[in-house]
């Protein structure tokens, strides 16, 4: 935790760096939850030894290459495959089943970061027969996680930990179907990752680039305040065809958002809506 | 002397009775605080907590979501496996950031958000515990302005919580459960 700060010095330097990566950048925090941006800049000073983040500002504004350093920091890559299995028991129960009628799909992972989600939904789908006439486009603001996504590399923690969320969720085969451990690491099938476009997009700034079937955003919107979670479920609206599915994080829902309207609780428990 | 708003608590192992008895003490009328709770759980899908106090507390009780206004006269917890802060005007927020001292929720990270935030009109709370979690965060409660306590050693289940606490600073005080309510009433 953090020791003496003074805090308005400390808000206002905040907000002029939220600011300068907006201005130059494009990089935009501006609608993102203070507390949570606030931590992860505590977080910064630490790792980069900045006194201030007055100090994260110059590095910033001066120095090569250190965007990518700060963008890693203050985004938050927490994620595991399979998270909240029944979240994937209803999708297989509720929502591919509806899939299966359409002669081809487009699926939206919004928030990819490294990757675990697409995975999980890669075994899901070919677990239902829906891999090879899907394709996925997985999002994410940091190009970083991406690349990390794309190459399908894990550590056989992170296995571990999904095998029992796996079975939970459904899974009708094993992990180890899908993935292949060697040297400490743990590789996913690349044909697995075959139908997925990894791609850079902000919910902030970017547009819809696509009529989607699905679209899976989790844990994303917990850090962005009303406004930016209204623009982020307008984009979904208008990217979904009719009767097409939204699935969020266990935390997140609706209720509170201006976009309500345009859906209808599929499962409600599980954050699973549809767009009417 | 300006009320509270509000009183951030936290408990881990041995906590759940202890807030039990504090939410069955609240007032039937008044009720002119917010009530938040980090309790740290085992189970990381579902709590039910929320049923089972709902049934003996005179106020409503309910897990916090995403963008939701502090609302006095109202009894809210942590949902399990999220941290839970309060943002500058008054909402919660939500992270899925790392654990902070292996817990999430974390009672230090909700208490620092929330002492900047309220001041002089909070209140701070450690219950039963078997780690120090909280102990920075009442420490910043205190630095805002606000009120510390820690549950009365002798009584807690596991002492380590309230002891790290009261080992922290001569402000926060030891209390029976009970008494932290009739000393928010006072303010009122």
């Amino acid at each position: 935790m953090s020791e003496d700060i003074d805090d308005s010095a400390y808000d206002l330097e905040t907000e002029l760096l939220i600011e300068a990566l907006y201005q130059k950048f494009h990089y935009d925090f501006r609608h993102y939850a203070r507390s949570s941006v606030k931590r992860r800049l505590q977080h910064a000073l630490s790792r980069f030894h900045c006194p201030t983040i007055s100090h994260i500002q110059a590095r910033l504004l001066h120095e090569n290459g250190f965007l990518q350093e700060l963008i890693d920091v203050i985004t938050v890559p927490t994620t595991e495959m399979f998270r909240d299995p029944t979240y994937y028991a209803a999708l297989r129960t509720e929502v591919l089943p509806v899939l299966k009628t359409y002669p081809s799909l487009k699926i939206w992972i919004a928030g990819t970061s490294t990757g675990e989600e697409v995975v999980s939904f890669c075994i899901l789908l070919k677990e239902e027969g829906l891999l090879e006439k899907t394709v996925i486009y997985a999002t994410d603001i940091n190009q970083r996680v991406l690349d990390q996504a794309s190459r399908g590399i894990y550590d056989t923690e992170t296995i571990k930990r999904a095998t029992l969320n796996y079975r939970e969720s459904g899974g009708k085969g094993m992990i180890s179907d899908y993935v292949s451990v060697a040297y400490g690491s743990a590789r996913v099938d690349p044909n697995l990752l075959k139908n997925v476009v990894f791609s850079s997009h902000s919910l902030a700034t970017d547009a819809v680039f696509g009529e989607m079937h699905l679209v899976s955003c989790r844990n994303v919107m917990i850090y962005f305040d009303r406004p930016l979670q209204n623009r982020a479920t307008a984009l979904f609206r208008d990217s979904l065809v009719r009767g097409g599915f939204l699935g969020l994080g266990s935390r997140e829902s609706m209720r509170f958002l201006d976009t309500a309207p345009a859906f209808k609780a599929l499962n409600e428990s599980q954050r699973l809506y549809q767009k009417l | 002397m300006k009320p509270f708003s509000a009183i951030v608590i936290g408990g881990s192992a041995g906590s759940i009775e202890p807030l039990h008895d504090l939410l069955r003490s609240l007032p039937e009328t008044g009720g002119r605080f917010a009530v938040v709770c980090v309790l740290h759980l085992m189970n990381r899908q579902r709590s039910l907590l929320p049923e089972i106090y709902r049934a003996d507390c005179p106020w409503p009780v309910k897990e916090a979501e995403s963008t939701e206004p502090v609302l006095p006269g109202t009894v809210y917890l942590a949902p399990p496996d999220y941290h839970l802060s309060i943002e500058k005007d008054r909402t919660f927020a939500l992270s899925n950031e790392e654990a902070v001292m292996f817990s999430r929720p974390s009672i230090d990270l909700l208490f620092s958000s929330a002492a900047p935030v309220y001041k002089h009109e909070l209140a701070g709370l450690i219950l039963s515990g078997a780690n120090n979690d909280g102990t920075d965060g009442l420490l910043r409660v205190l630095k805002h302005g606000g009120q510390a306590f820690a549950q009365e050693i002798a009584t807690a289940e596991f002492k380590e919580m309230p002891r790290a606490a009261v080992a922290a600073s001569p402000q926060i005080r030891e209390v029976d459960i009970p008494k932290v309510v009739e000393f928010l009433n006072r303010r009122f």
